[in-house]
């Protein structure tokens, strides 16, 4: 090519020789530009050979580290999904747990303030029990009681004592009584005498009239009949006496059964105060005690029912602590939710992806192509390995 | 005649804590587990009279602020005071419910006398 561009010039020039020297100096320069051309291109071939067979040695290279590549991306998704079901079971089992805690603890801690309620409210009962007691129950009842039977108890000894005091006045009237029939007693000793004088008076009279003779029988007859009204004066003085005696006798007697009476009577309702005031004495001490008692019990069952209240109160951390692993478990969800997600993602872009590149390997296309145009800055989700 | 109260909780225990609080006082306790529940019951009370209402904030299906906004959009408890009794102590919380209809805001834990006293103030004796 360049030996007819030289040709053509030398016949344009108009001092052939001159041309003609410089068309061969030209040419020698121009064979010498060819020999070191030729040596250059030489050369360039020999490097040209060594960097096609560098090139042979590192895309060969190349394409065993983009195998090696290949498998780890392949091994290293295999292993992210496995750590992500591994997670999202984790979360899942997490979930659950928490779910069944709260679940149990609600059960436990219901079941607790069912019984503590029902614990609160016998108390309540038990201390309004005991309140109603003391108020206007059995407790002032008892008290009413015991007052009113030491009335009637004092009454009753006021009227035995009476009694006794009456029966001692019937007594000294029955001595009286008795005082009255000994005298009487003298008195018909009186009527007696007097009825003897009349019967010796009688005598005298009979006497006088039998001296008298005829003349004196009529006054004969009427000494008899007053003889007569004399022992009958004397007969009805006798059984007087008799009366009096028996009056008497019977008085004393009276006298002293009443004496008895009263001193029985006496005694008994000394002994009867005595006995009902120690029973009173009893009830009102155990009264006493059960009133204490009854006072305890109603403070302690006010403590119960302030000690449950308080038992509610803590309680209620419950409902905290419940908040705040439900606050936990909330998070947890959504992990588990997705990571699920993702790798059901993931799988879905194994599946196609599968069906790609058997599809691009059946028109020749080859798979380390995809490793080439691989770029780091793709999402996770992404990843095809 | 006992008043009626109407007790909003989605815990249990909560609801048992509460009515048991409010049975010792001498109401008449009615319970729902959300606030769509709490709806039901006190459309359902006996004569749909409710006297009170004490209710959770969070909640499932219905919390307690839409439920307190539900009740104060019902003519028969308009002036129903309504208790809210929640773990929530923030400010911004207590704003909303008292712009929902709230009449108080109980913070949990509470003790009985408390609430009973909170009560006493709230409703007309």
């Amino acid at each position: 090519m360049n030996l007819f561009i030289w040709s053509k010039h030398l016949k344009q020039t108009s001092d052939p020789i001159h041309e003609a020297i410089e068309l061969r100096q030209q040419l020698a320069d121009a064979k010498a530009t060819v020999a070191r051309q030729e040596e250059e291109i030489a050369e360039l071939t020999e490097e040209r050979a060594k960097w096609e067979d560098l090139a042979k040695s590192v895309t060969e290279h190349y394409k065993n580290s983009s195998s090696a590549a290949t498998a780890a991306m392949e091994s290293s998704a295999n292993e992210k999904q496995q750590l992500q079901l591994h997670v999202a079971s984790v979360a899942d089992s997490l979930v659950g747990q928490i779910v069944t805690a709260l679940s149990e603890a609600e059960s436990a801690v219901s079941n607790a303030i069912e019984t503590f309620s029902k614990i609160a409210c016998d108390a309540e009962e038990t201390a309004q029990s005991a309140m109603d007691v003391l108020g206007t129950g059995t407790a002032s009842n008892v008290d009413g009681i015991a007052d009113e039977a030491a009335t009637v108890m004092g009454r009753f000894i006021e009227g035995m004592l009476l009694t006794t005091r009456q029966v001692g006045m019937s007594a000294k009237q029955i001595e009286i009584l008795v005082s009255v029939s000994q005298k009487m007693a003298k008195l018909l000793d009186d009527v007696d005498g007097i009825a003897r004088q009349t019967t010796l008076l009688s005598l005298n009279a009979t006497i006088e009239a039998a001296h008298a003779g005829s003349a004196g029988s009529g006054f004969s007859v009427v000494a008899g009949e007053v003889r007569k009204l004399a022992d009958r004066s004397r007969q009805t003085a006798d059984r007087l006496r008799k009366l009096t005696d028996e009056v008497t006798t019977h008085s004393h007697a009276v006298c002293r059964d009443l004496g008895l009476a009263a001193e029985n009577c006496l005694e008994e309702s000394c002994q009867a105060q005595v006995m009902v005031n120690r029973m009173l004495d009893s009830v009102t001490h155990a009264n006493s005690e059960r009133q204490a008692a009854v006072e305890i019990l109603g403070r302690k069952s006010e403590a119960i029912s302030k000690d449950i209240y308080s038992i509610m109160v803590a309680f209620q951390f419950h409902d905290l602590l419940r908040q705040r692993l439900e606050h936990v478990a909330d998070p947890l969800c959504t992990l588990r939710d997705t990571l699920n997600g993702q790798r059901e993602y993931t799988a879905s872009l194994d599946y196609a992806v599968g069906q790609n590149s058997f599809s691009a390997c059946a028109v020749g296309t080859t798979p380390e192509l995809e490793v080439v145009n691989y770029s780091a800055d793709q999402d996770d989700n992404f990843i095809l390995f | 005649m006992a008043k009626t109260a109407l007790v909003v909780d989605d815990s249990t225990s909560m609801r048992q804590m509460v009515s048991m609080t409010l049975k010792g006082a001498g109401f008449q306790v009615i319970e729902g587990g959300n606030g769509q529940e709490g709806l039901d019951k006190l459309k359902g009370a006996p004569g749909s009279k409710v006297d009170l209402i004490i209710t959770d904030l969070n909640m499932p299906i219905m919390d307690g602020l839409a439920f307190i906004r539900q009740v104060r959009a019902q003519s028969g408890s308009r002036f129903t005071p309504i208790l809210m009794l929640t773990t929530e102590s923030g400010d911004a919380r207590k704003m909303e419910g008292k712009a929902a209809g709230a009449t108080g805001w109980i913070v949990k834990p509470f003790h009985p006398d408390q609430i009973l006293k909170v009560i006493d103030k709230v409703l007309p004796s």
